[in-house]
């Protein structure tokens, strides 16, 4: 995958577009599907039995908009619960966030909720969120219906979509809104700026650092 | 002195021998010679095929000697001496007995054939090492020999070389010693060593050309033969001196004497009568003589007479003169003959000259011999008059001797018979792995040939006009997927052949998927270059752990000596300390298991013994009932479900929900979380139990979770907040900034936090994206050293990365470098020797000071994460429809 990273930005510097690097943290329960996304987003993969993630996992994956090249700096963390003590650390400074349940899991869809809860209270103020239901191809052993969780996203301001990272369904369509929803203004600090602030922070650290909530680079 | 028939039984299941031997330097020398003597316990152990050879005193393994290519020989007489052949080495034992040298030999025996037949097991005979030789000589030769007849004979080559000897004529008997002589010198190379016997016959090859003084020198090199053959034969007193008659090679001398003399008797008789007819004949010279003189005188009386007379009687006289004319010829030959006898008689008598003196000379031998012989002269005066008396003793010396000397024969026979069906055993399995290879390369190029066109016609440019172009792609492609049908169906054919080579192709030994390489056209070509190199450094591990003896023997020897101990009954094995650098080389494959349960068990003894006090039931059977008797669902064991099958996914025994290791873990990870309530289940620990489970049988397994959880790794390391483990990433930046300032300022430069990749390092004991063999030896060291190896490893993976990772200017490569930083560990050597030398001091002490100053920062600062996340949760308390707030009290119970 290191290869992949330098195919994503073409052009630089001349009118056709720009570059914008964000970083993106997944959130939720254990199992519900978070690194099988991040899987099918970046390799177009899916595995059946995916290991379980200890700690977090880094990939990169770039898309394009109408004029802009948007490149995800993704963190994907550990589901269970003593790992989240490590989440802060992942979650600060990003500028989106998909937080994931499984549609065949109420616990889940609760876990979800809680995580939405945190994220709008310790992270960033402008943060990007999206709820995204998982195991959709699951659809006989569903328990957490479409309409309550549209309504509790609609209720939250949160994009949401139930995906499938088995059949691929709104992978690629889940992160394209996020892309087009993270504001693109032309921001006064390079990239670079909004990316090093954003990423390896310690939890010791004061999270007052709202400044490079959506920057991006040219 | 001996214990090899009382703790036999003992070791009857443990395939080891042992006993005390003498391991002597020279096996000629006297047994009362003690100086070169050592007493020492030697074990012959039949899973190496090997020898160990033991100090007495205090248990060192001195020597392992590798019999699989061995061949042994034994002195003949009632001593035990034998010696072990390997190459040109020669190791010499002296077992004081000769019973106890057969039974010695018979496991000997035993043990090489069973070693070899362990070696065969082995997949493939990599190239020979420094210790396993060829097969020597010996046995090559004793296959031709196996079918000549003598083999069965009783006789040692001496007795029948003597035996023939003494019936032939002389002049085949020659041939016949000097290739029997030859035939000795093939064969039993050692056996001449001992004794210098095969010499012996030429020089009665010398004695029937009869020439006088090569004899001589001849009879000294005989008296010098017999002499040391005397001294090895008895060097007990009372026996040495030996009645010339009783003695075979000085009885056949004197028979030849014998013989010699009577043809001299034959030729005086025949002087005699040639005397006798000589003497006849001057008799009758002597009277034609006087008749001639008679004649003369006649005749001058005639003359001097009438003339009528002589007229009347000239006819008479003529006739008288005729005869005596004849008579006078007739006398002449005669004494023609006459000198011709006398010139044979001269002939006859230097013969009988050139005879008597080879007996005189044969006396002097034989009276050289008898001065020689014994070692003291007063003995000797003794002797030569009390001969007779001797004699007795001597002959049943000789009979003694003989009786050895059959003893040695008829092993030797053994030996022989036995290297023989080794050798045919080997050359048949060397013949069918031979065809099976062929096979396999057949198959490796019509595979080959097939894919190579069927790529060709993929890559085919479509050089054809854009109009036809299209309609050609068309009719190709089902072409090709016929032919790709074609080969599924084929390769189902064959499947009954190959089902078992396949898996070995897909899985390495322990299980996991080997890195294939994909012709799929979307497959960077740095993906296949990634693969090829992991197989390159598999390749290249398994060659290092094949090429080098020394460090898989020192293996054996630490095993066989723990062995001993729990053979002796020793419950807790003793670990010495330099067993600390030999598990820091690394343990060879084939030794893992149990190398590992020996870490384990010694560790965990006292836990062990600890926990089932109370009753008869195993703790951990105690801890799985206890489980199975709760009857409701764990939050704990619900998430243990959920990872059971998202466990090492690339290992065939975690694969899929059906696979063979999924139970054993699922009980493994439950034991261990009724084990320690507090700790539960951590994700991570699946990883762990799953590595231990490849090596350890699950009881172990447990057994490795406690030591590794409770006694290796700090406290609070997978609890509810992680804590020791948080602690431990700090550590290790501190121990960074200090090793390797350089890139510790450049990470903090790009402000990245290494914790991507070190922290699963922690948490999974490197069970992580790192290439197994390197993380299984880190296993090696850690299930010993304890958690300070990992931060040794973590710093000597840093240090091999440093320049890559200074050379990434920017955060997300950077990041993007540590997610892959494992693939370069590949080295485990390299990793080791950085590791455990080159980033040298590296002290617990400073661990420890930086473990106990950080743990208060990250309390605080975890307990202020608390703090925030109690301040919303009854905000989330106050939404019903969610049961967070349980979920998160059972996990954090």
């Amino acid at each position: 995958m290191a290869a992949r990273g330098n195919t994503g930005p073409k052009p630089n510097g001349s009118a056709q577009g720009k570059i914008c690097q964000f970083k993106l943290v997944l959130l939720g329960e254990s199992a519900v599907g978070k690194s099988s996304l991040v899987l099918r987003f970046v390799k177009g993969q899916f595995h059946e039995y995916q290991e379980s993630t200890i700690g977090a996992a880094f990939m990169t994956q770039t898309v394009c908009l109408d004029d802009t090249t948007v490149k995800f700096e993704i963190w994907d963390t550990a589901g269970q619960e003593r790992y989240h003590s490590l989440a802060p650390m992942y979650y600060r400074g990003a500028q989106a966030a998909i937080v994931v349940y499984d549609i065949s899991n109420q616990d889940t869809f609760g876990r979800a909720k809680g995580w939405v809860k945190e994220l709008q209270r310790q992270a960033s103020p402008t943060i990007v969120i999206a709820l995204a239901g998982n195991k959709s191809d699951l659809a006989s052993k569903r328990m957490v219906e479409y309409d309550e969780a549209q309504t509790y996203a609609e209720e939250h301001g949160l994009l949401f979509m139930e995906t499938s990272a088995k059949t691929a369904m709104n992978v690629n369509d889940i992160f394209l809104a996020i892309a087009k929803k993270l504001p693109k203004s032309g921001g006064p600090g390079p990239g670079g700026d909004a990316g090093s602030s954003a990423t390896g922070r310690r939890i010791t650290e004061a999270d007052n650092q709202p400044s490079s909530g959506a920057s991006c680079c040219k | 002195m001996m214990s090899v028939a009382s703790d036999d039984g003992e070791f009857e299941d443990s395939k080891l021998f042992k006993g005390h031997l003498f391991k002597t330097s020279r096996s000629r020398l006297p047994v009362s010679h003690a100086g070169l003597r050592k007493k020492r316990l030697v074990v012959v152990d039949e899973r190496f095929g090997k020898v160990f050879i033991i100090r007495y005193e205090d248990g060192e393994v001195l020597e392992q000697i590798n019999i699989v290519s061995a061949s042994y020989t034994m002195d003949h007489g009632d001593s035990g001496f034998f010696s072990i052949h390997i190459g040109n080495v020669k190791h010499e034992f002296d077992a004081v007995s000769h019973e106890q040298r057969m039974i010695w030999l018979k496991h000997l025996q035993r043990a090489r054939s069973v070693g070899l037949l362990r070696q065969k097991d082995k997949p493939i005979p990599l190239a020979p090492s420094g210790r396993t030789e060829p097969r020597s000589s010996l046995v090559m030769k004793s296959v031709d020999i196996e079918s000549l007849p003598w083999i069965d004979d009783p006789l040692s080559p001496n007795e029948i070389a003597s035996k023939k000897l003494s019936g032939l004529p002389v002049g085949r008997e020659c041939t016949i010693l000097s290739s029997l002589t030859d035939f000795e010198n093939d064969t039993f190379v050692d056996y001449s060593a001992v004794e210098p016997k095969s010499d012996y016959f030429p020089d009665d090859e010398g004695l029937s050309t009869g020439s006088v003084p090569q004899n001589k020198s001849g009879f000294k090199n005989l008296s010098r033969r017999v002499r040391s053959f005397k001294l090895a034969v008895d060097g007990l007193p009372g026996k040495s001196l030996a009645s010339f008659a009783d003695c075979r090679n000085c009885s056949k001398i004197s028979n030849r004497m014998r013989s010699i003399e009577e043809d001299l008797k034959a030729r005086e008789v025949e002087n005699c009568a040639l005397r006798q007819s000589l003497e006849i004949l001057r008799d009758q010279c002597d009277v034609l003589t006087v008749e001639k003189d008679n004649l003369s005188h006649v005749q001058a009386l005639i003359s001097g007479g009438s003339e009528i007379a002589e007229l009347l009687k000239s006819g008479q006289i003529l006739e008288i003169l005729r005869a005596k004319d004849s008579a006078i010829l007739e006398s002449e030959q005669r004494a023609r003959k006459a000198d011709e006898l006398r010139r044979d008689v001269r002939s006859l008598q230097a013969r009988v000259e050139t005879y008597e003196e080879l007996v005189r000379a044969k006396d002097e031998a034989i009276a050289c011999l008898a001065n020689s012989v014994p070692l003291d002269p007063k003995r000797q005066r003794v002797h030569t008059f009390t001969q007779t008396e001797d004699s007795n003793a001597d002959i049943s010396g000789i009979a003694r001797s003989i009786a050895a000397a059959n003893a040695r024969a008829e092993f030797m026979n053994n030996e022989v018979i036995e290297c023989g069906k080794l050798l045919q055993e080997a050359s048949v399995q060397a013949e069918n792995s031979r065809s099976v290879a062929r096979e396999w390369e057949a198959r490796f190029y019509q595979v080959q040939s097939k894919y190579l066109s069927l790529l060709n016609d993929l890559h085919a440019p479509p050089d054809a006009p854009p109009c036809g172009g299209t309609s050609e792609g068309d009719v190709r492609r089902p072409e090709v997927l016929a032919r790709l049908v074609r080969d599924v169906i084929d390769s189902q054919d064959a499947r009954a052949f190959e089902t078992n080579a396949a898996q070995s192709a897909v899985y390495d030994e322990l299980g996991f998927i080997r890195q294939t390489i994909d012709l799929t056209p979307d497959q960077s070509t740095s993906s296949r270059l990634l693969s090829l190199r992991d197989r390159a450094d598999d390749m290249k591990q398994e060659l290092m752990e094949a090429q080098n003896p020394d460090w898989r023997a020192s293996w054996d020897a630490f095993l066989m000596t723990q062995d001993l101990s729990t053979c002796a009954g020793d419950s807790s094995p003793k670990i010495k300390p330099d067993f600390k650098n030999l598990l820091r080389r690394g343990v060879p494959m084939r030794d893992r298991r149990r190398v590992w349960s020996l870490l384990v068990r010694s560790q965990v003894a006292e836990a062990a013994e600890q926990t089932a006090t109370d009753s008869n039931v195993r703790y951990y059977q105690r801890l799985l009932t206890s489980m199975w008797a709760q009857n409701k669902i764990d939050p704990v064991v619900k998430q243990i479900e959920l990872d059971l099958t998202r466990t090492l996914p690339n290992n065939r025994h975690y694969d899929s929900a059906r696979a063979d290791g999924i139970p054993r873990l699922r009980r493994v990870l439950i034991a261990f979380s009724l084990h320690r309530p507090d700790v539960g289940y951590c994700q991570g620990l699946n990883r762990i139990a799953a590595v231990a489970l490849l090596f350890l049988s699950e009881e172990d397994a447990f057994w490795a979770m406690c030591l590794i959880i409770d006694r290796l790794m700090p406290p609070e390391y997978y609890t509810r907040t992680l804590l020791g483990a948080q602690v431990d990433q700090r550590v290790l930046k501190d121990l960074l900034a200090d090793k390797l300032p350089r890139l510790s300022a450049h990470l903090a430069e790009q402000n990245v936090d290494i914790n991507l990749c070190t922290f699963n390092w922690f948490l999974c004991i490197y069970v992580d994206n790192i290439p197994t063999r390197t993380y299984l030896r880190i296993w090696d060291t850690f299930l010993f050293e304890g958690s300070k190896v990992l931060f040794r490893y973590a710093v000597a993976a840093f240090v091999i990365c440093e320049k890559d990772i200074l050379a990434l200017k920017d955060h997300v490569s950077i990041f993007n470098y540590l997610r892959t930083i494992g693939e370069s560990l590949t080295d485990a050597q390299r990793l080791t020797e950085v590791a455990f030398y080159e980033i040298n001091p590296f002290s617990m002490k400073l661990i420890r000071n930086l473990r106990e100053r950080h743990l208060i920062a990250v309390k605080a600062q975890l307990d202020e994460l608390e703090a925030l996340r109690r301040d919303f949760k009854p905000m989330v308390e106050r939404n019903p429809s969610t049961n967070f707030g349980e979920d998160r009290k059972s996990d954090e119970e």
